[in-house]
């Protein structure tokens, strides 16, 4: 049983038990995976997790963070909702000890967990939103019944080059009453010849121009962020929040890279992407989500070092573009023979460092404005093609998300980069809130494309 | 040369002072499209193959906007097919007093742009040019439309379904239907009246957007309009997203149209419309 291995929910439960005969020492908020889904999570019943300890604590992390905001909320704090910018407020918020920062966005998931028994998308639907928007129209539903997160004391929310189901959505929200407070992210462009520029974190140029607007906006967001607080940010906690942020974000290159370039993976791509996720807003509890991420680089470091895997070392590399709206899609591709080493989900300007080298705010930005979807698709392209490269990728799933306005167009463009840069073979999936029922479909498209990568290894 | 463009956002008057000639399209799908980007909306689409095809490529410059994700998304696919990259000019959502500083920057640049090709001199006087708003009959039936860009062979057609019943389309408010404000004498500088002028336009993609809502509340009650045709494209999230909210604040009757961006309405469509001025003529 201590030999690394994918599990079910029902393997964990037994796992569980030796560990705690074992002598397992749980942080806050552990515990068997199995009362997730007496709370409702049920659609754990169908995936397959990693069994360490490490991916355990990963996990009750995850679907503990409503229990702590309400937490957080009875002792006093002040909740944040940052809305779209996906790694930008979260690290102002770290630098106030009165505020708790939670994406609502992560909502789009809850009708994957709860196998649609919650409601949500109904209750989207009521008030006009409906299947025609992507799941993230979910999170309507969760502000307005209230049972998946605690009402936030402030909504912050980015607007400009954001795609449009979210800005449609959150716009929605505030016709509903929820006041929110809007900071523009404009389309990032390429700097004309003579016109001062600047060189982002995840390598982009943007004419200062647009850095300095950020700049401004993200001030005006600090304002709100100090109201809330009920005290001020000065440059040097700013600072200090940012370094915490690098100090995350290091970790988790060096787990990236490790799990990514591994000869067998030693963790899976479910648990590989629970931990980026962790990225954007530390679950709602810095610290923990830090120690998570560390025990999980170790675990990563044990089995490289044993040579240990959860998947054959024969296993199809594939970079996975674009999160998926059903965890489960993770498990199918592994099952299918194929393994993810590299990313782009949707947040890759989260998980390059900050400068730190410049004036704080001058560095948020920099990183607001570096984040691969505020430009054209051909420059999130070109980063992934740099990934794909770093990591060694075969071929290249991108993961289209039902209703979301950008896949529509982006994977065109993405792919015809991909294909003249690489030569790799790269196929567009759709992949639905619950996909059991297009799962022969998905199974035959990622078959189709890891039998590509494995004919092509051949002399 | 031609300028072709859009988005309300895009003051024409800006091209005339470049000494080019603005030619503001709003193009219907053809039979045979041949782009087929799946889920893409089919009025961006229709823009990004008109353009591609227009007789005049090599000698003509385009101008898309920011203002959704479609058209910044159909400037990357433009781009990567034309010969001459087009202008994409980023108009923001937000409309604080940063937002317009950034606004008035992006017209500089246009006009920047534009006077590279120009071959008159600029022609500030040409920026304070007045639109005229439009005049449209009175029926026994006053009827609104509201939405995104209509094509004009659906307006004709729409026209037509009304005339049965005595129904006429007295305030056309689909984008790029209403008239910049006139400019503000108060203003000293030229292009900054421009931009305070197609600033304070109301439109549905700005955050907030309540200025489009009580606006257009405005107008229903000016013009004595007895009801609201919402016509939107279909994959169009910020129309479609704002027909409940519309309902809500509206003291008329107000329904969806879907417009699949060919040259004529679905059957669908005309069957909905038919039934809805039946139903209020009674």
């Amino acid at each position: 049983m201590n030999r690394p291995a994918r599990i079910t929910l029902d393997e964990w439960e037994a796992r569980y038990r030796q560990l705690m005969r074992q002598g397992l020492n749980e942080p806050p908020g552990g515990g068997p995976l199995s009362r997730h889904v007496r709370d409702g999570d049920t659609r754990l019943r169908r995936l397959r997790f990693d069994n360490s300890p490490a991916a355990l604590a990963l996990w009750n992390l995850l679907l503990s963070e409503n229990d702590r905001l309400c937490e957080h909320k009875q002792q006093g704090k002040k909740i944040v909702a940052a809305m779209k910018d996906l790694g930008t407020v979260p690290v102002m918020a770290l630098a106030f000890e009165r505020l708790t920062t939670f994406y609502p966005d992560g909502a789009w998931w809850t009708p994957c967990l709860m196998e649609q028994n919650e409601g949500l998308f109904e209750l989207a639907e009521r008030h006009g939103l409906d299947e025609s928007f992507c799941p993230v129209r979910a999170m309507l539903g969760a502000f307005l019944n209230g049972e998946h997160f605690p009402r936030p004391d402030l909504l912050i929310s980015s607007a400009g080059a954001v795609c449009d189901d979210f800005a449609a959505i959150a716009q929605r929200l505030e016709h509903m009453g929820f006041a929110v407070r809007w900071w523009e992210i404009p389309r990032r462009r390429t700097p004309a010849l003579d016109e001062p520029a600047v060189t982002l974190p995840t390598g982009f140029i943007a004419p200062r121009a647009q850095v300095d607007f950020v700049r401004r906006e993200l001030q005006a967001v600090a304002r709100h962020l100090e109201t809330a607080a009920g005290s001020c940010l000065t440059d040097a906690a700013l600072a200090a929040a940012i370094g915490k942020s690098n100090e995350f974000r290091r970790v988790l290159d060096d787990l990236r890279q490790l799990v990514y370039t591994a000869p067998a993976a030693p963790l899976g791509s479910l648990e590989m992407l629970i931990a980026e996720m962790l990225a954007l807003h530390f679950c709602s509890d810095y610290d923990q989500a830090l120690i998570v991420l560390q025990n999980l680089l170790h675990e990563v470091q044990t089995r490289i070092a044993q040579k240990a895997g959860v998947l054959s070392p024969h296993a199809a590399r594939v970079f996975w573009i674009n999160p998926v709206a059903d965890l489960r899609a993770m498990n199918l591709l592994e099952e299918c023979g194929g393994r993810v080493c590299g990313t782009d989900y949707l947040f890759a300007h989260a998980l390059d460092p900050i400068p730190e080298a410049v004036a704080p705010f001058e560095a948020l930005a920099r990183t607001a404005l570096a984040d691969p979807m505020v430009g054209a698709a051909s420059d999130r392209a070109e980063r992934i093609v740099r990934d794909i490269r770093r990591f060694g990728a075969e071929g290249v799933i991108l993961s289209r998300i039902p209703g979301a306005s950008h896949c529509a167009a982006e994977g065109a463009v993405i792919r015809d980069v991909i294909s003249q840069t690489t030569g790799l073979p790269a196929v567009e999936i759709e992949i639905p809130t619950l996909c059991d029922a297009a799962a022969p479909a998905i199974r035959t498209r990622l078959e189709a494309l890891i039998e590509t990568i494995l004919k092509r290894r051949q002399p | 040369m031609n300028v072709y463009c859009t988005c309300p956002s895009v003051p024409p008057e800006l091209i005339a002072a470049c000494g080019h000639e603005p030619v503001r399209l709003v193009p219907a799908r053809p039979l045979r499209p041949a782009l087929r980007l799946e889920g893409m909306c089919p009025f961006a689409l229709a823009w990004l193959e008109t353009l591609l095809h227009r007789p005049d490529r090599d000698e003509s410059l385009c101008v898309f906007t920011t203002a959704c994700d479609p058209m910044r998304r159909a400037c990357d696919l433009y781009n990567q097919k034309a010969p001459r990259p087009a202008f994409l000019l980023n108009v923001p959502s937000t409309t604080t007093p940063n937002a317009f500083d950034y606004y008035r920057g992006e017209l500089v640049r246009l006009r920047d742009f534009l006077c590279m090709d120009a071959k008159a001199p600029f022609d500030e006087i040409k920026l304070d040019a007045a639109n005229q708003p439009s005049n449209e009959p009175t029926g026994k039936l006053n009827l609104a439309l509201l939405g995104g860009p209509l094509p004009a062979p659906l307006r004709e057609q729409i026209d037509r379904l009304l005339i049965p019943s005595r129904a006429v389309v007295r305030l056309d408010a689909t984008e790029g239907r209403l008239a910049a404000p006139a400019p503000d004498p108060h203003e000293i500088d030229p292009l900054t009246r421009l931009a305070r002028r197609y600033f304070a336009i109301p439109a549905i993609w700005r955050r907030p957007n309540d200025p489009l809502f009580a606006g257009f509340a405005a107008q229903i009650e000016q013009n004595q309009i007895d009801g609201v045709l919402l016509l939107r494209y279909i994959f169009c999230d910020l129309w479609h997203s704002s027909a409940a909210e519309f309902k809500r604040r509206l003291p008329v009757p107000l329904i969806e149209i879907d417009l699949d961006g060919g040259e004529t309405l679905t059957a669908s469509a005309v069957s909905r419309i038919e039934a809805f001025v039946e139903a209020m003529s009674r």
